[in-house]
Formats: structure tokens, sequence, C-alpha cells
């Protein structure tokens, strides 16, 4: 650039008499393009979106380097075409609907060799394709056409047409190629801030979601908790019983059920679907509704489990369910149960004794078809009690990731003689919680407990 | 967690290191998926470094299990530790699956 300022400086001082004026008017000229790119770099800032930056930058451009029309167009980077992004002049509107081929035209050759071209004599010079010009009628006279690189990518091109009052010279290229290098930092600048643009709707419809989603979900453990019953037996039965379900999400995986089949018989069951949230809850209905759906007078608790494995696990579903259920004869005191990879049960005698009930290990209901589930017998005399829990119990975990354990929990039904059912359950809880010290809940909790009046 | 799977005398070893819970189920039973797509029929499931599963682990295993009685395979779950034996126990799956105490017992039975 320095050459040319030499020069055009050479030149005025040979005009002796306009001197000092031209020198004058060369170094205003100077000033006023540097301080068009000065501002130019500093309304990169003013916006981030990609068009209102181009326009900026184009607006500043066209203060110094007086033209009838200026376009951006840039590369499209899956069909390598070019396409009009900004177009200004009369006939903006025509032009911003055609795309140039890789290659076509002034723009298409400069975006591929990377390499400013000043056209000043258009009807002479074939490389000028004039699709563009008929189809809008815009005559093109001269045009000056730079590339906009990125980090050695040609992105686009910038071209401005026809030069007010003269010629494009090679100090415009250089005026136009200076404005060009912004805009490449522009596109790129667009790019961040449309992927930011992006994610944050993303995220905004994401929460609209797990909004909703959460709304249903407590709208889904509402109808959960209405397949529990939750009206406990009178103080007039011959026995005590009485359950707690707590979710540690929404929903819950864990269940409990019992309601009497006959006159002398109680049904009971307890159970843990081996996944939460609303699979789980599904799975967990479909359970309750089969057991209680074939449960019946003469049919022992294995003979129930076998049934219903049979239709759970027919459509070889991604859950299954750990259970222990029994049957309670209110007259003798006699129990039935059986289980499928439940944790062991505990009786407390009146005593204080603490007695596993050992069943005999199956498979979780829906495991695995052709399951069979066996039957396991003993007898509570007055006083003593029955606990069935889930695993939520024995694995809360406290801060330091201990585990309350079955050896706790034995500890504390050594307390339990002497309380009622709802007392137990209520004690039990809180020696649990007690226990986690704050720490939070992370597996469903559900207890059953069953005394012998 | 992580899955290490080897080949030794003609069956796949996949080695659980870490908590096999809700967390992991998903790529443990991608693995050993993948290794049937292989063509693998008798495999190895080497517990000696995993301290803990869940009842999602537990999954994966029945999963296992299922898919090598389908393809008339053989599987053995070796090495697992005290807490994880009580576990498989507990929850009846000693019934329906092969242990051993160590890989090597276990490629063992497997040539057998």
């Amino acid at each position: 650039m320095d050459g040319q300022w030499v020069a055009a400086g050479a030149g005025a001082l040979v005009g002796a008499a306009a001197g000092a004026g031209a020198l004058y008017a060369v170094l205003r000229m100077r000033f006023r393009r540097m301080k068009a790119l000065l501002e130019i770099s500093m309304q990169l800032n003013s916006t981030l979106k990609r068009r209102e930056q181009m326009e900026l930058i184009m607006n500043t451009a066209k203060r110094v380097l007086p033209v009838e029309a200026a376009s951006v167009l840039l590369v499209d980077p899956e069909t390598d075409e070019l396409f009009f992004e900004l177009a200004q002049g009369e006939k903006g509107a025509e032009v911003r609907e055609i795309r140039l081929k890789p290659g076509e035209g002034i723009a298409g050759r400069v975006a591929k060799s990377g390499q400013s071209l000043i056209v000043n004599d258009t009807k002479n010079d074939p490389r000028w394709s004039n699709r563009v010009a008929e189809r809008t009628g815009f005559e093109t006279r001269n045009l000056l056409t730079v590339p906009i690189v990125n980090r050695d990518k040609v992105e686009g091109v910038l071209q401005v047409i026809n030069k007010k009052g003269g010629k494009f010279t090679t100090r415009d290229r250089l005026l136009l190629e200076q404005v060009a290098r912004p805009m490449a930092v522009s596109l790129e600048n667009a790019r961040l801030y449309a992927k930011v643009e992006e994610s944050l709707a993303e995220l905004q419809s994401t929460t609209a979601i797990k909004e909703r989603l959460e709304s249903e979900l407590q709208v889904a453990g509402t109808i959960q908790m209405s397949f529990l019953p939750r009206t406990m037996p009178s103080a007039y039965e011959p026995y005590d019983v009485c359950a707690l379900l707590k979710s540690a999400k929404e929903v819950g995986g864990d269940f409990y059920n019992f309601f009497k089949i006959d006159d002398d018989h109680l049904f009971f069951a307890l159970g843990d679907v081996s996944d939460k949230g609303i699979p789980a809850a599904l799975f967990m209905a479909v359970t309750l509704t089969l057991l209680k759906g074939k449960m019946g007078p003469g049919l022992s608790p294995g003979e129930l489990l076998t049934m219903v494995n049979d239709e759970l696990a027919r459509d070889n579903p991604l859950v299954f369910a750990t259970i222990v259920c029994g049957v309670y004869t209110c007259s003798t005191g006699e129990l039935v149960m059986s289980e499928g990879g439940h944790c062991t049960p505990y009786v407390v005698r009146a005593s204080g004794a603490i007695e596993p009930v050992k069943l005999r290990k199956s498979l979780p209901l829906a495991a695995m078809e052709d399951a069979v589930y066996h039957d396991g017998r003993l007898s509570l005399e007055p006083g003593d009690r029955l606990l069935l829990y889930t695993d939520g119990i024995t694995e809360a975990e406290n801060a330091a990731q201990e585990q309350y354990s079955s050896e706790r929990l034995r500890e504390f039904l050594e307390m339990t003689p002497g309380m009622s059912s709802a007392e137990t359950i209520d004690a039990l809880l809180m020696h649990v919680f007690m226990f986690a010290d704050g720490a939070p809940q992370s597996d469903d909790i559900a207890v059953l407990t069953l005394m012998r009046r | 967690m992580i899955i290490v799977t080897t080949q030794r005398e003609g069956a796949a070893i996949m080695s659980i290191e870490g908590r096999l819970d809700g967390q992991h189920a998903q790529t443990a039973e991608a693995s050993f998926l993948a290794l049937t797509a292989e063509g693998n029929t008798r495999f190895v499931f080497d517990f000696s470094a995993m301290p803990y599963i869940s009842s999602a682990g537990l999954r994966v295993v029945l999963v296992a299990a299922k898919k090598v009685r389908s393809l008339q395979g053989k599987l053995i779950c070796a090495s697992m530790n005290e807490q994880v034996r009580d576990v498989f126990e507990m929850s009846g799956f000693l019934s329906i699956l092969e242990t051993a105490d160590s890989t090597e017992e276990a490629l063992e039975r497997l040539k057998a």
C-alpha cells in the first residue's frame, strides 16, 4: 500500500500549484479509510447476529468507497454453491434468490481461487457471467470482488458494483480486502452465537418437557398410591396389620397389598420392581392387579406366584419384581408364605426373639418363564409379629455411604414387642432416617407388618 | 465401571471392574450382546473386581443367562465376593446360574 501512497504523493508534488491541497486531500482520505476500518472492528462487538454484522460492515465500507450496489455471497458448505447473504442496492430483493454454481461468474471464480478480482469493463470481459444482470435488469459497469477468508478457507466473497465516479483501483481492492477480514471474524462469531442460541432453545424446550413430565409424574404417583389399601383394618380384627410405602421419586417401584380372601384368611404381599419411575409403576400396577385377580380361597401363595409369573414372564419384560407374599389364617395363627428373590422377612416373637423366615428361594417374578414358587409354613402366637420390607430399608445409606443393614434392622426389631403395627412402622422409618442423617433417600421403601392379637 | 473383554481357550471372558448398578447396566448389556453378535457362545463373567451389583445389574446377568440358553451355549459367573454372592443368593439367581471360584476353574469346566 505504501508504494501507492508514495506514487500519489509524488503526483501531488508534480502539480506544484495544487500541491499542498492535494496532499491534504490524500491524507484526509487515508485518515477516513483508517477510521472506517477501526469503526468496523468496533462494530463487530455491537451485535452478534450474522446479517446485522455484515450490514454494519458494508455500510461503513460504502462510506469510504462509494458504489451503487454491494453484496455478500457465502459458500453453501453442502453444495459449494454461492448464495447471496446480503444484497444492497435497488435490485437487492431479486438478487437474493439467485444461487451461483461453483466457479460461476466473477464471484464463483474468486471463491474458488481465493484471489481478488477487479473487472472495470464487464462488457468485454469473458469471465463475466450476465446471468444475475439479466435476471435483475441491473446494469453492471464495473465490479470489485474480494474473498472472505477464515483460517485459510474461503467462506464467501464481498462484491461492490459500479463505483461512483470512476474505475476500481488497486487501492480500492486493498481497502475492500481489509473490510472482508473482519467479515470472516463476524461469520465465526455469528456461528458461535447461533450455536449458543440453539442450545439455549434446546434447554428451554427440555425444561418445558421436564416440567410437563413432572406434573404428569405427580398424577401418576397419585394413581399409583390408589392401588394400595389405605384404610387399615379395624381394631376388632384378630390381627393388627399395617403397611407403608415411601417412594424416592414421584412414582416408585415398591408395592404392597393386603386383603381378606374370606372371613378366616388374610392375603398380604410386598415387593420391589427392579426399576424406578414410570416403567416400574406400570409393572407394579400389572403385578398387583394379577395378584388380586388370581388369588382366591384354597390357592396357596406358591401356586399364586407360579400363575402370576407365567403371565408376567410371557412377554419377556425388561423389568422384574422381587416379592414375598402369604396367607394368614386368623383362627390358628398359621402362616403360609412364598417368595421370589426377595430379602429375608423376620418374625419378632412376643419375647423379643428375632427369627429370620427362611423360605425356599425362587426367582423374581417375570425373570424366567416356567419358574416354580414354593410354599413355606410357620405360625404366629399372640403378640408375635411378622415384618416384610424392601431393600430400601436395609440399603438406606448415610453420608459416609454405610448401609443401614439387616444387623441394625434386627437390633431395632428387638425393641418392638408391645408396640402396635403402626407404631412399629413409624419407629422403624424414624430409625432409618436418623441413621441416614440427612442423606437423600435413594431407593423406595416399603414395609408391612402383621401381628397376631 | 470398566468392562474388559478377552478371549481365552475358546471362551469370551467379560471382567466387570467396578459397581454394576443402574448407571452402568446398559453398557454392560451392550458389551455382552456385542460378544454374542461376534459369534461367542461360551462365556465367563469375571466378578473378581466387582464390589457391588444392583437389581439393574442382576437384570443384565439375567438377560445374559437367557441369551446363552437360547444360543445353547454356557455362562459361568466366576470369583464373586461374599456380598455379591449374597445378592445372587437372595434374589434366587443362584438357582439358574452356574458359578465358579475362579476364572481358571470356569474355563476348565467350559472345556469339559
